[in-house]
This record gives structure tokens, C-alpha cells and sequence, in this order.
């Protein structure tokens, strides 16, 4: 398993036309991707689950991978999230 | 139900019934001019990459429920909301473009997440004059995000008034 960790500095934090890139990045990989903030987590390939978590500016989250291409998704995943929150 | 509260609610365009195809009738939240997603200005919506469906340019300043489900999630900014429906469509409706950079200004919710709401409840109101005044794009894509799992069969675009089809969906076999 593979992981990082980001804190968001979108001032509107994760909304909806980026998560949606954000998940279409996600889906690109085989390896299941989940975000998680504290004890809450999501599939990070699902837009419904990621919104639900509401992760707003200041928060910190953590990208987990697992599986055959974790690395290329944690490395994609987290140039995206600098690139974009 | 009363017969006469279904009637009221029948015409109101509110049953609960599942067309008898066994589709789930995704009505417009909005009275305006509807158009194929692929039509509006915004790229990440026009390439389906947030789903399938449909867009409406309001004329008017309600927003009402497209269909019977559960508000999965309200952004702080209210310009946009997600709805879970009984169908199992996961609909979101975005009113504008780069609305959230409003922090909720001109936008008013009369829901809270988690909440079940009927189609043709209001779920927000914006100011109108105030975004367009302001510059703001406010054609408002409705789609759904899981529309992989479904058939959908558009409506024409045209003008079209809350509870109006937009758009219907028939679950695939699975």
C-alpha cells in the first residue's frame, strides 16, 4: 500500500468540477484509491462518495493505493492535488 | 395518502410511481431552456467527465427537486447539491459557472444535507439579476454521475418548467 498526505488550500476545498477531474484521474488506475480524513473515507473513484466528504480549505487528507500500480496512482494522484487544491 | 392529496399531488407532477417500464423520470429543476450537456461553455461538464445528462439556462430564481431521493450532500457555497434518487441515479445539479466563488452569496438553501425530499420540492433559491449583473454563466448542468449504470433518454432541448422531463433513466441489467 501506498499513501499521502495533502492539506487543501482551494479556499472552496474540494468541489465539484475538480473532484470530478480528481475521481477521472482516480479511474485511470486499476489499484483501489481511497481518500480518508480522520476516521472518514471514500472511494476516490466514486464523485458521489468523494463529495460526501466535504473536505473543505485547511483540512488534510490522506490518499491510500492498493495494488498492482499504487505507486504510478499515488505519484499521479498527488502531483494532481498540488496542481489543483 | 388521501384521494384527494394524490390528485393535488398528481397534478403537481409529484407521483411516486415508477413510469410502467420501470423508468425513473429525472424532471427539471428549473424553469428555462434546456440544452444537451455537451452544449454548455463549461468543458469538464460538456465532456461528461462529472456524467451524462442535460443543462437548463434559468429564466427563473427556484430550484426545485428533480426528483423523490436524499440530498447526499449541500456544498457551503449552495450553488450546487447532490442528490441520491430512489431509482439510485446519482444526480448532480451545479447552478452556474465558477458559482463557488460566491461562498454562497445570492444563493438562499431551504434544504439540509441528509434530508428525503419529493420532486417539485424547493431545494434553493439564487438571485437571479444579481449573478447575471455580476457576469456569472448560469447554465446549470444536471447530471448524473453513476450514468454508466443506466439508459438515459433525453428530452428535446427546449423551454421547459419545473416537473417538465428532462431526461428519463432505465437501469441496465446488471
Amino acid at each position: 500500500m501506498k499513501r499521502f498526505q495533502y492539506t487543501i488550500k482551494d479556499p472552496a476545498g474540494l468541489h465539484a468540477r475538480p473532484a470530478g477531474l480528481l475521481v477521472q484521474e482516480a479511474q485511470k488506475f486499476g489499484c483501489a484509491v481511497k481518500l480518508a480524513r480522520g476516521e472518514k473515507s471514500a472511494d476516490l473513484k466514486r464523485l458521489f462518495a468523494v463529495m460526501g466528504m466535504n473536505v473543505k480549505c485547511g483540512e488534510t487528507v490522506e490518499v491510500t493505493a492498493q495494488g498492482d500500480d499504487e505507486t504510478a496512482a499515488v505519484q499521479a494522484l498527488e502531483a494532481f492535488f498540488q496542481a489543483h487544491f | 395518502m388521501s384521494e384527494k392529496t394524490s390528485l393535488f399531488s398528481r397534478l403537481l407532477g409529484r407521483e411516486n410511481a415508477p413510469d410502467p417500464d420501470g423508468s425513473e423520470i429525472v424532471a427539471s429543476p428549473l424553469d428555462g431552456e434546456s440544452a444537451d450537456i455537451t452544449a454548455v461553455a463549461d468543458k469538464t461538464f460538456a465532456d461528461k467527465i462529472l456524467g451524462d445528462g442535460m443543462a437548463v439556462i434559468p429564466t427563473g430564481d427556484k430550484l426545485y427537486a428533480p426528483v423523490d431521493g436524499t440530498v447526499e450532500n449541500l456544498l457551503d457555497s449552495r450553488h450546487a447539491l447532490c442528490i441520491l434518487s430512489a431509482g439510485g441515479a446519482e444526480l448532480l445539479i451545479h447552478v452556474g459557472r465558477d458559482t463557488v466563488t460566491l461562498n454562497g452569496r445570492h444563493f438562499t438553501a431551504h434544504v439540509r444535507e441528509g434530508e428525503q425530499v419529493r420532486r417539485g420540492q424547493l431545494l434553493l433559491e439564487f438571485d437571479r439579476e444579481a449573478l447575471l449583473e455580476e457576469g456569472f454563466d448560469l447554465a446549470t448542468p444536471v447530471v448524473v454521475s453513476n450514468s454508466a449504470r443506466f439508459v438515459m433518454e433525453k428530452s428535446a432541448p427546449g423551454a421547459v418548467s419545473p416537473g417538465g422531463v428532462l431526461f428519463r433513466l432505465l437501469p441496465k441489467d446488471e
